[in-house]
């Protein structure tokens, strides 16, 4: 009796902190949706409105008025992403198999070699990349948002990830493969590359947040409006005559909704990869 | 079949292969992070601007980080400060929710995507909206703090509240990570021990101190490093909520090499500057190896 | 095998390259044949980029005026490319050492002396010789910051003074004379706009009587929005040849403490960090610019009207914000560049840009279609048109960057109030005088 009534007490102090720390969570999300809903004026309702009346779906459509690019922006932020993405699978799926599979002459060193870079921030590199694209023109582009990215220190941390899982698997699958007249490239592709789906995945979140969420690099990089990706974008809410709090929330709402749906489906998977993959 | 000739062949051809795989990454890692870190370290010994011609100017840079500029010394505390404010603050209340996570009770599903959320959500978007949380008339918490009769502070224009702030919203930002890492590592631990423990009549905070905390020590410990790493290369939300203000409150060190390079042009006295984050970095990750293999050791 | 390892690397590189390839769909390589023009030749194909830093109502205005250029010259393209303002100077500065400035630039006056002093800017007097073109009336004063040894660096298309907008609807409950009625009395000084502002200041309603800094310009308040208010009150942040700091004075400690006590003992003035805009009626008086009359047109729940600035020890201090277009030197289309720059600010043209900026034009400027652009045609004239000749230009300096980095970070001291006044300015002159040198 006792115990029973002890475990509730237990189990209420701890729903008390959950709700708590889950509450404070929230308010960001919430106060982001309302004002998104507010009119202008009401924005800065004094007292403040809990709930927007009325509520003005219109903001929704006004953000792409207001910046006709935004849907641009969008485009921008996503492809880059995506390319990020799957180049980063591609080039360190083929780099962490050959460090585990393949014999070649001094494999260990060129993986410390490459290792090492793991250790070189890509805040210190940006200067003299900075330079270097400027002189060839690339600078107002969306090559330093790319390739630096896919072929620097965040594919270096996916050769590793890669390699980790390719040691895992048993070395009679890739020499039955290799008896059977497989090359290096066909066992990677049909056999290995399958198998990692679950390395893969773990990657693929990690590169495409960490690309869908830069913002120092557009930001040295990016000087076009036209070129924007959604991070930088949102300054163009606010100019000389103030920011327009009501579409920057909708827009921001916009820019989150998408990757908020994808992990709400695939939670179980995203965050069971996180736990297991490498990072324990 | 002649087996002796074969696999010289087929290990030549391998070999091949094995240089083309990497060849990508090889050269990213050569083009995008070794020459850039060597060339700027050269940068850090010139007056190189876009502005004007550049000329060699010796450990003039470094002489002027150490002894000269007041600012820097200032960045350098400010960046620590948020080190320090964020990481027990991250790493314990990610152990604290994982620990509560880690039963299984109604609607702890529910929680953990809650607390992840932020993980998903971008960093400026998570910034925007705080610093509008956080408007010193407007904003939602000294709304509430008026409803209630008292006049809430300028958050973001208070020396003393803004890296406060700052911290707890990164805070919020990422525990969702830790935390899911924590609970990976806490189901791991074999359940027999805590019966035992149990039967033993161990106290619950027994059984943490003597089977919990040392199980999932090499969890913390890479979180520790990770998150320590992370807070010191700390920019967007900086940018975003107090642009480095109010004054040089919140100056960070890539903050401060971002006004240095890409506001004044002062790239070699930028680069630095950088320099001095990447010993840090380097010093880190060193630390980390080192301890890790060790660990590993003791583990098996 | 060094042998094949080369061919490694060589088909590795292939793949980055192809990566680039793919990656580059951003960029735009401008395909900049050289513009050999006129010579009766088939016209060949031009492509000018036009940056601006203002919004996409402007944008819109000028493709309308690009379609039009193209009627008679079909050879010629006009691309708009948007920076944001913020950060406008830093990029144009990047694209300008890297030569991939875009041929015709919107250039505010703070960074003027910058690229004209490195020599980025291309001499478009030729612009004069059409008496079509009439430069003459352009008002001369307007002309200096552009003009150097004799010789046109660009033409100004905005010149705005700053002046003050007033909710009308909140004097009339409280009684109050507006500024205008005071204006014409002659009693339109700091010291009854203070008076008014408190008696106008509700905190219950959350309502503040004025409001110095322009919308979101905390960050910005010494050179966008403080500025009238140091002249006004006799200092000056820089002496005349810009070559000392001249704000510790008591006239400028004087200003400075007049600021922080309506923000902090009297709160008449909104706290460090409010985002409270006019618009949303809460705001008693705001000073703002010419181009913030767009936004308060919309306003539907009160009456407005605009009053020129009031007057300290030292006059008004109105200041004169300034846009003008000038033509890159870099450019490989100069001649084609200028002759837009030249349509821009053709007496027509210029009429059409005057519904968001003040013409630099005298015979637009006094039209009656500019006077139709405000509340009534006598406020504008008395806010805008009046305050013209007595309104100076910002000072401008090669190295302003800097500068403004260290005066943003003294002026913050005032928001957090961690040391008084008279220390402020101290510091200031310690840490911004070797800038000026």
């Amino acid at each position: 009796m006792s115990n029973k009534r002890q475990r509730a007490v237990s189990a209420a102090i701890r729903y008390v902190l959950l709700i708590a720390v889950s509450a404070v969570i929230l308010v960001p999300f919430y106060w982001m949706i309302t004002t998104s809903l507010k009119n202008q004026t009401k924005v800065f309702e004094f007292p403040m409105q809990l709930f927007p009346s009325p509520v003005v779906w219109g903001n929704y459509a006004e953000v792409f008025k207001a910046q006709p690019d935004f849907l641009l922006h969008y485009w921008n932020s996503f492809y880059i992403a995506v390319v990020v993405t799957v180049g980063t699978c591609l080039f360190a799926a083929i780099a962490g198999f050959a460090f585990a599979k393949i014999k070649f002459p001094l494999r260990n060193v060129w993986f410390l070699v490459l290792l090492s870079g793991m250790m070189i921030p890509a805040e210190v590199t940006t200067i003299p990349n900075f330079i270097w694209f400027s002189k060839l023109h690339l600078a107002d582009t969306h090559f330093p948002l790319i390739v630096p990215p896919m072929l620097g220190a965040g594919g270096i941390f996916g050769v590793f990830l890669l390699r980790q899982f390719f040691i895992t698997v048993p070395s009679e699958l890739d020499e039955a493969a290799e008896i059977d007249g497989c090359t290096p490239w066909t066992t990677f592709w049909r056999i290995m590359a399958p198998l990692a789906a679950p390395a893969f995945a773990t990657l693929s979140i990690f590169t495409f947040l960490n690309s869908w969420e830069d913002f120092l690099d557009p930001m040295i990089y990016i000087s076009s409006s036209r070129l924007f990706t959604l991070p930088i974008a949102m300054k163009l809410f606010t100019d000389t005559a103030g920011t327009a709090w009501h579409l920057l929330m909708a827009a921001s709402v916009m820019a989150t909704l998408p990757l908020l749906l994808v992990f709400f489906f695939a939670q179980r998977r995203f965050i069971d990869g996180i736990a297991t993959t490498g990072l324990k | 079949m002649s087996k002796a000739a074969a696999p010289s062949k087929l290990r030549r051809r391998n070999a091949w292969y094995g240089y083309l795989f990497i060849s990508p990454m090889m050269l990213g890692f050569l083009i995008f992070l070794a020459a850039p870190i060597v060339y700027a370290f050269g940068l850090s010994f010139t007056d190189y601007s876009l502005l004007h011609p550049s000329s060699f100017i010796g450990g003039d840079n470094y002489v002027r980080l150490v002894s000269g500029d007041k600012q820097f010394w200032h960045t350098l505390g400010n960046t620590l400060y948020f080190s320090a404010g964020l990481i027990p603050l991250n790493l314990g209340l990610a152990l604290a929710l994982a620990l509560l996570l880690n039963q299984k009770l109604p609607g702890t599903g529910v929680f953990r995507t809650v607390i992840f959320t932020p993980v998903v959500t971008s960093i400026v978007v998570w910034a925007i909206v705080w610093k509008y949380v956080f408007a010193t008339d407007a904003g939602l918490l000294n709304q509430i703090l008026a409803a209630l009769g008292i006049e809430g502070p300028a958050w973001l224009y208070d020396t003393a509240l803004v890296m406060p702030v700052v911290i707890v919203v990164s805070v919020l930002k990422k525990v969702g990570m830790n935390m899911v890492i924590f609970l990976a590592a806490l189901q791991d631990v074999p359940k027999m021990y805590y019966e035992a423990a149990t039967i033993d009549g161990a106290s619950r905070w027994r059984q943490f101190r003597s089977i919990t905390l040392p199980m999932i020590t090499p969890s913390l410990f890479l979180t520790l490093i990770i998150t320590l790493i992370g807070s010191l290369k700390v920019f967007s939300q900086i940018a975003v909520m107090t642009d480095g203000g109010p004054g040089t409150s919140t100056y960070v060190l890539v903050y401060y090499i971002y006004q240095l390079a890409y506001k004044v042009f002062d790239f070699g006295y930028a680069s630095a500057v950088a320099f001095v984050l990447f010993f840090l970095v380097l010093l880190l990750t060193v630390v980390q190896w080192n301890l890790r293999t060790r660990w590993v050791h003791h583990e098996q | 095998m060094n042998n094949r390892m080369n061919k490694g690397l060589g088909i590795g590189l292939a793949t980055v390259l192809l990566t680039g390839a793919l990656a580059g769909c951003g960029s735009d390589s401008g395909s900049k044949e050289s513009g050999a023009s006129g010579s009766g030749a088939p016209a060949k194909e031009i492509k000018l980029k036009f940056s601006i830093w203002g919004n996409d109502t402007h944008k819109a205005m000028y493709e309308t005026m690009i379609e039009n250029y193209r009627k008679d010259h079909p050879n010629v393209s006009v691309e708009i490319m948007t920076i944001p303002s913020a950060d406008y100077q830093q990029k144009l500065s990047v694209l300008m050492a890297s030569k991939t400035a875009p041929d015709i630039v919107w250039l505010m006056e703070r960074s003027i002396p910058q690229f004209l002093g490195a020599g980025q800017l291309a001499d478009i007097s030729g612009i004069k010789d059409d008496p079509n073109y009439k430069f003459e009336d352009l008002i001369p004063s307007t002309l200096e910051l552009l003009t150097k040894d004799g010789k046109t660096y660009g033409i100004p298309f905005s010149t705005p003074p700053n002046m003050i907008y007033y909710n009308k609807t909140l004097f009339a409950e409280k009684g109050l004379k507006t500024p205008t009625e005071l204006y014409e009395e002659g009693n339109w000084t700091y010291d009854e706009m203070a008076k008014a502002a408190a008696a106008l200041t509700d905190k219950s309603k959350g309502v503040y009587g004025v409001n110095l800094i322009r919308p979101n310009g905390w960050t910005t308040s010494w050179t966008e929005s403080l500025q009238t208010l140091v002249w006004a009150f006799g200092a000056d942040y820089f002496s005349a040849d810009g070559k000392q700091f001249a704000l510790n004075t008591p006239a400028g400690i004087d200003a400075l403490q007049f600021y922080s006590d309506a923000m902090f003992k009297s709160e008449i003035h909104p706290k460090p960090g409010d985002q409270t805009t006019f618009e949303t009626g809460k705001i008693a008086m705001q000073q703002d610019l010419f181009s913030y009359m767009g936004k308060a047109k919309a306003i539907a729940d009160f009456e407005w009207d605009i009053a020129p600035m009031p007057s300290g020890a030292g006059g008004q201090g109105t200041t004169l914000g300034y846009a003008g277009y000038a033509v890159t030197k870099d450019s490989e289309h100069v001649a084609e560049a200028t002759d837009f720059v030249k349509y821009l600010t053709s007496p027509e043209n210029m009429a059409v840009t005057s519904q968001f900026f003040v013409p630099s034009r005298k015979s637009v400027l006094e039209s009656q279609d500019f006077l139709n652009q405000g509340p009534s045609p006598e406020s504008v004239k008395t806010a805008v048109l009046d305050q013209m000749a007595g309104a100076r230009v910002r000072p401008a300096f090669q190295n302003f960057q800097q500068i403004d980095e260290k005066m943003k970070i003294g002026f913050d001291s005032i928001y957090t109030k961690s040391k008084p006044i008279e220390d402020i300015v101290k510091d200031l002159e310690k840490e911004v005088s070797p800038l000026l040198k």
